[in-house]
């Protein structure tokens, strides 16, 4: 065919050069939150159906709420007793598959004090819907 | 592409009305059977959920000369308002909390069970100290699978054929470590 | 069109027929009655969840089975039979050859989805479509999963079989004089898609027995209390479901390849332009499964390599993009109702698209990853732009099956039912996952933002469903009584751009393409 290509060309570079953006950007941004600093504290989490419940490095045991201080680097290291769960903390942005049979890392370090919801983000039978924790923040 | 004198029609209303019979019928008998079974399609655990559940075929305990005595007991489902806490007839702290029976060897337990509250649950008797399985013999009323749906009840009975401690729970998976749990002390 | 008969023939005769319009046009109905019950179960679900507590479902037990089957539905009794439909119909017919190259397998791979739609809808299986493990072993109950399992196994083989038939009757059957290059379009989509499907199909057979012998305890794949693995499972699924979604769209870009230039009165832009973009994407897409993984726990390195195999899909779409547009830059159109459905189409596609650029930005994922951001996302894609496609090119077949025209002015109501209810319940989805509300969840707490719009969500699909009404009273209304259709030239193109690959466009040098 005799058509002129060179409009589809310049499209696609267009294109292609928002993708590669979109995906070193990306992955800059990955790279910087994907390791969890030093000094971060280790709370164990076990997902169960369908509750959740969390060890602090103390010892402390706490079911269906989590008590944390602000401006405290956190991580926790999820696992599950039956299915495959997910830990999500919406209004941080945590968010990993707790597996059962191995432990997943995710940090976060909550800059806010308030009460936020926790819940399951990942199908795990009847009462999925209402797998929810509360998470306390202290402005201490 | 082919010549013809006069438009051929494809369709008429004889034939989409036998089309519609056929499917629409087949639509409405398989309806029919799969509500006529009810919950049989969701009745069974898999052979490696049961081995996860500790659901055994080991047979129930072992048959005893029965005392005669019967203890019947009313056990209701019941949680907390934000659903963390559950329990037996009374939440913690308040009376007739996980009331706890005392048996004697021989004695048949008879359990009259209703869910009193918003979620679903499911009963059974088990020796283990801890999780949800080892459901012993025909104490069960419902499953986790098939559980029970606010307001509904059951009953079942348990005769124990050896001393020990048995624990009665809520089959659920989670509710026994919420707090649906009970002790029943056998001599 | 095809074979003219003085006399109707009785339907027991079309039902044990061999005869690619025959079989094309029992996936079609079978495919339409999928669609219509999916989507039965899609309002039922949007009315549970029009507001917190109980709205029609008694409990959670029955919503899980019925997104399930929603979902199972929709995609292996509606999607995939609905592009056989077409393909059975007007594959033989584009490479010039008079039937599939094995009919009497074209035959059995239809009749293998009847009975696996029987088991599939019998038992409700409640562990939604992906049947993840270890749930799926150790947690969903029987028999429904092993009805379940059993089923998709007999749809995968029926996909594997007629993917079979078109592979060979496109490379080996056609027309001695018309090399692959000339091929039309919409054929090479249906090659595309088939050769997707038989990569990668049998890796989901082998996940599916797999899940079944874990299921009877005879195996420890994915249970970990045996010592497997179930992050094995989601590899082995979505390495196939990925290039999956891929053998959806696929032949939906097809015919709209055939609508949009028809409907544009111009030839496509560049035919080879949409050879070459077919054939990357089917490379591609098998670069990019493990993007529905990024929150099992995946390295840095797996998740970015995924990444980057995802974004290198997106060109190979935004060349079909351009192709359409391009195509109907500066040309005549009449917006009949095909060619509304396939304009449509595209935007959604479009819009589809950029949701999934947004999605395989890693850290991003973290936010929509299980939320109702990934519902609408794709459902943009299986209805905005698959289903989209597959109505309009049904509008535009349906006065070569049936000889008459559809009521033209409801096809149009039709259509903007569609499109509106579409982006009022797709998009509100997607920012209600960016508020947080996880998918597969049968009740909601009364946070203000989610009340409000899962509310305006079930309108929307509330103003879907009108349209599907509407579209199945005009096809049974109209398949019966409709005015008897010119079929010379059903939509009034003129001249030279209806009814294909009996005519050559004289405009063109080299004779047609």
């Amino acid at each position: 065919m005799a058509h002129s290509n060179w409009a589809e060309w310049i499209y696609l570079g267009v294109v292609t050069s928002l993708l590669v953006y979109v995906g070193a950007e990306a992955w800059n941004i990955e790279r910087i939150i994907d390791h969890a600093p030093e000094d971060a504290e280790i709370i164990k989490v076990t997902a169960q159906q369908w509750l959740w419940s969390f060890e602090h490095e103390d010892g402390t045991k706490e079911v269906g709420e989590l008590h944390l201080k602000k401006d405290h680097a956190y991580k926790f290291e999820l696992t599950s007793k039956d299915v495959i769960h997910n830990f999500n903390i919406p209004e941080y942005t945590v968010l990993l598959d707790a597996v059962p049979g191995r432990i997943n890392t995710v940090w976060f370090s909550p800059n806010e004090a308030g009460e936020f919801d926790i819940q399951c983000r990942e199908y795990c039978g009847l009462i999925h819907y209402n797998m929810r924790a509360k998470l306390f923040v202290d402005g201490a | 592409m082919s010549e013809h004198d006069e438009t051929i029609y494809r369709t008429s209303t004889g034939r989409v009305g036998k089309m519609m019979a056929i499917l629409c019928g087949t639509v409405i008998v398989g309806a029919i059977i799969f509500f006529a079974l009810g919950d049989y399609w969701i009745s069974e655990l898999s052979p490696a959920g049961q081995a996860f559940a500790g659901i055994t075929d080991e047979p129930a305990a072992p048959a005893v000369a029965q005392t005669g005595a019967d203890i019947p007991i009313t056990l209701d489902f019941i949680e907390s308002k934000d659903f963390r806490t559950l329990a037996f007839n009374a939440l913690p702290g308040e009376l007739g909390n996980n009331p706890t029976i005392n048996a004697k060897v021989g004695d048949r337990i008879i359990f009259n069970i209703l869910n009193a509250g918003k979620s679903f649950h499911a009963f059974g008797v088990t020796l283990n100290d801890e999780g949800f399985g080892g459901i012993l013999g025909s104490s069960a009323v419902a499953s986790p699978n098939s559980p029970l749906k606010p307001g509904e009840g059951g009953t079942s009975e348990f005769i124990p054929g050896e001393p020990g401690t048995y624990y009665y729970i809520c089959t659920v998976p989670g509710h026994r470590e919420m707090g649906m749990v009970g002790t029943i002390i056998v001599e | 069109m095809v074979l003219t008969l003085a006399k109707a023939r009785p339907v027991w005769q079309i039902m044990f027929s061999t005869h690619h319009t025959d079989v094309g046009l029992m996936y079609l109905i079978f495919s339409l009655l999928a669609m219509f019950i999916g989507g039965a179960m899609a309002i039922a679900l949007r009315i549970e969840l029009f507001a917190p507590g109980v709205q029609l479902i008694e409990d959670s037990m029955s919503y899980n089975r019925l997104f399930t089957a929603h979902g199972t539905t929709m995609i292996f009794l509606f999607l995939l039979p609905s592009a056989a439909a077409v393909g059975n119909y007007l594959v033989p017919i584009m490479v010039r050859y008079k039937d599939m190259a094995y009919p009497k397998l074209n035959a059995i791979a239809f009749w293998m989805i009847p009975p696996a739609a029987v088991l599939v809808w019998l038992g409700m299986a409640d562990f939604g479509w992906y049947a993840n493990p270890p749930y799926s072993v150790i947690s969903a109950p029987a028999p429904a999963a092993e009805m379940w399992i059993f089923g998709l196994k007999m749809l995968g083989v029926s996909s594997i079989l007629g993917s079979i038939n078109f592979v060979v009757t496109i490379l080996k059957c056609k027309h001695p004089d018309m090399s692959l290059g000339k091929v039309p379009l919409l054929a090479w989509s249906f090659l595309s898609s088939s050769i997707i499907v038989l990569a990668a199909m049998p890796t989901f057979a082998a996940a599916l027995l797999m899940l079944l012998t874990d299921r009877l305890g005879a195996s420890g794949f994915f249970n970990p209390a045996v010592g497997g693995d179930p992050i094995a499972y989601s590899h082995l699924f979505w390495f196939t479901f990925h290039p999956e979604v891929y053998v959806l769209v696929i032949p939906a870009i097809g015919m709209m390849y055939e609508i949009i230039p028809r409907f544009s009165r111009r030839p496509i832009f560049s035919h080879s332009s949409g050879v070459a973009a077919f054939v990357i994407l089917s490379i591609v897409a098998f670069a990019s499964w493990a993007h529905h993984m990024f929150a099992t726990g995946m390295s840095f390195t797996e998740k970015t390599v995924f990444m980057v195999g995802t974004l290198a899909a997106v060109p190979a779409s935004a060349m079909h993009v351009f192709n359409f547009l391009a195509t109907m830059w500066n040309g005549r159109i009449k917006f009949a109702t095909p060619m509304m459905w396939a304009v449509g189409g595209i935007a959604l596609f479009f819009a589809a698209g950029a949701g999934g650029v947004v999605n395989t930005a890693m850290p991003l994922d973290f936010i929509t990853h299980d939320s109702y951001w990934v519902v609408g996302h794709f459902h943009l894609f299986v209805f905005g732009t698959i289903a989209f496609g597959t109505i309009g090119f049904v509008y535009y077949l349906f006065p070569y099956i049936t000889g008459r025209m559809y009521n033209e002015k409801w096809g149009v109501v039709h259509f903007i039912l569609a499109f509106v209810g579409a982006c009022i319940t797709f998009f509100t989805q997607h920012i209600l996952g960016l508020f947080g509300m996880p998918r597969r969840i049968y009740d909601y707490p009364e946070i203000p933002e989610w009340v409000s719009m899962n509310a305006l969500i079930s309108v929307g699909a509330m103003i879907i469903l009108v349209g599907m009404v509407i579209f199945l009273a005009n096809l049974i209304y109209s398949s019966a009584k409709g005015k008897p259709a010119n079929l010379e030239d059903p939509f009034g193109l003129g001249g030279k751009y209806y009814y294909p690959y009996a005519q050559r466009n004289p405009h063109h040098g080299d004779g047609g393409y």
